[in-house]
């Protein structure tokens, strides 16, 4: 077994930083937006927006590709309404990317909505009284002290699009150097003979990259509590 | 100008409140025990919380009407508000906490000037979390000036520190006081402390507004039944007699009065409380006698509250003064009663300074 990884195997790890690094741009601010709303409102059906949003943590991730392909699949029914059946989005990188945004989304609204209820808003009240509009409240007080928050969802929702398999190869299929990220060239190398070498690798690299972002999440976090004041 | 004028009610799942007063006095104290619904009063006038019905007016201006459904939102208001737990932004320092309230204004000269005032300079680069509980209070004063209020409101300013941090603070309220001409609503359920700030009182009990007005106009009307009734005196530091022990003060009409020694400078304002029960009110001056103080004065009037009568002595400053109702008849007690005011120079209580190191 070589150290060395092949291109196949370079091309996997760039489609899977990139897939993860796009759901992480998709899922940041609607995560964030969800995160206070849940956080911060309270409405008639808020349980059933509440269940919606964490269907992804608890559905099977295949059903959850299957949804996406039922809906915006080549003859999904929103396809079909929205872009003439012309959307060509399953079975790309962008479907692959879009399932683990789906499936990541739950846990960036979790991690942010606790962080806002831990917000005293007795700070918030005290921000409004200074003259200080909503918005600025949010921008200024509320976001500020929930970073930490932020953060942590932000890694979590990255680190599940890393390991994200049932959604996307139900959605977006198993291309080689379209939709294989490292799950799925680990998976495929595991099905071919003689094939356990390079899945061991493929393995490891996972596990660095997976373990690269939590330290570095918990790096920025430091920091940002340092900011806050808190002690540690 | 009428400052403030109100009059609405506010129901929730456990509690209510119903308030009305017209107010305009530069500063108005507003007087209840806890629990009473200061802090719900507090919120409906900055607009944190929603009346039910009614109206509410500052100045001029109608931030709240049930009638027309108007509600003016709290960032809109110009309520200053220091709260009693402060509510500094923790993840900002001292400087950028009195620039969130001064965003508007951005002048800083006059940031300069506020700080200053309560005498923050040297704390600007510090977190809220590494300040004294006094420190905290000071940057939270300057920080509600800074919004550019119309109308201030402190809830329970000196609540948490112990006496000598309040002797600390004291002085800036009255800078606050005359620096600004902003009207003042000062809450509190220490009468005491009130009145060191003002005798314009407005008195909350169980939720609802009981009545406004003058201390004294309020002591006679039998409003003011809870709480402990305190004479304020704002007395001018003579001189100190060490060898007695005492410290000799007087009043603006030139009364002098002896309190136990006080470390002030001679020449320095003083406000001291004098409990109503600590006063003996006798008809002749007592020669052979241990009490230090032994004012002649007139009695006012007398306000019968049932189980003690306090009788008003004008001495050069007016005393509430308690008695029993059958004292009153032995010395035969009315208004214009020629009578002497007789109290231990340790009866004297120094709300703003700390008494000597023995």
């Amino acid at each position: 077994m070589t150290i060395a990884l092949t291109p196949a195997e370079w091309e996997a790890l760039a489609l899977s930083l990139k897939v993860a690094a796009c759901s992480l741009a998709l899922v940041f601010v609607p995560g964030i937006a969800a995160g206070w709303f849940l956080a911060r409102r309270n409405f008639p059906g808020k349980v059933l927006v509440e269940a919606l949003v964490h269907a992804p943590l608890v559905l099977p991730p295949v059903v959850m590709g299957y949804a996406l392909l039922f809906t915006l699949g080549r003859h999904g029914f929103l396809s079909e309404a929205l872009f003439d059946s012309d959307l060509r989005l399953a079975f790309t990188w962008k479907a692959a990317a879009l399932a683990s945004t789906v499936m990541g989304f739950p846990l960036m609204v979790r991690a942010v909505r606790l962080a806002i209820e831990l917000v005293d808003l007795k700070l918030e009240q005290a921000a409004a009284t200074l003259g200080a509009s909503p918005w600025r409240v949010f921008r200024t007080v509320t976001l500020p002290l929930a970073l930490p928050g932020v953060v942590t969802g932000s890694l979590l929702a990255f680190a599940r699009s890393l390991g994200e398999f049932g959604a996307t190869i139900t959605f977006a299929g198993n291309l080689p150097g379209e939709t294989r990220t490292l799950p799925l060239a680990l998976f495929t190398e595991l099905q071919a003979p003689g094939g356990e070498g390079p899945a061991m690798r493929l393995a490891v690299i996972s596990i660095v990259i997976s373990l690269a972002a939590l330290v570095a999440s918990e790096l920025i976090a430091r920091r940002i509590a340092r900011r806050l004041g808190r002690s540690e | 100008m009428t400052a403030l004028e109100f009059e609405f009610e506010m129901s929730g799942a456990n509690f209510s409140l119903s308030a009305s007063a017209k107010l305009d006095a530069p500063v108005t104290g507003v007087f209840g025990p806890s629990g009473a619904g200061k802090s719900t009063f507090l919120n409906c006038l900055a607009g944190l919380a929603r009346p039910t019905s009614g109206y509410i007016r500052i100045g001029d201006e109608l931030v709240f009407d049930s009638k027309t459904n108007h509600f003016t939102p709290p960032h809109q208001r110009g309520v200053g508000f220091v709260f009693q737990d402060r509510r500094l932004f923790p993840h900002l320092n001292v400087k950028s906490n009195l620039r969130f309230a001064n965003r508007a204004a951005a002048s800083e000269s006059k940031l300069k000037e506020v700080a200053d005032l309560f005498e923050l300079a040297p704390l600007l680069d510090r977190r809220p979390a590494t300040l004294s509980g006094g420190e905290q209070q000071r940057v939270a004063l300057a920080r509600a000036l800074l919004s550019n209020p119309r109308i201030l409101l402190l809830d329970e300013p000196l609540v948490g520190l112990d006496h000598a941090l309040r002797a600390q603070i004291i002085p800036y309220l009255k800078r606050l006081r005359e620096a600004t001409g902003v009207p003042l609503l000062y809450v509190s359920h220490d009468l005491s402390e009130i009145l060191q700030q003002t005798r314009q009182l407005l008195l909350i009990e169980s939720g609802r507004t009981t009545a406004s007005g003058d201390l004294l106009s309020l002591v006679q009307s039998g409003k003011i039944t809870h709480g402990n009734l305190d004479n304020v005196l704002p007395l001018k530091l003579d001189h100190h007699d060490t060898e007695a022990g005492l410290s000799l003060l007087a009043t603006k009409s030139k009364t002098q009065i002896a309190g136990s020694l006080v470390a002030a400078e001679p020449g320095q304002q003083l406000h001291v409380g004098l409990r109503p029960e600590d006063i003996v009110l006798a008809l002749d001056r007592v020669d052979a006698i241990s009490t230090r103080n032994q004012l002649p004065g007139e009695v006012r009037t007398l306000i019968n509250e049932g189980a003690r009568v306090l009788a008003l002595v004008d001495v050069g400053v007016e005393l509430l003064v308690e008695v029993s109702p059958s004292a009153v008849q032995e010395l035969d007690l009315k208004a214009g009663r020629q009578v002497v005011c007789l109290f231990k120079a340790n009866a004297l209580r120094y709300l703003d300074s700390l008494p000597a190191a023995k």
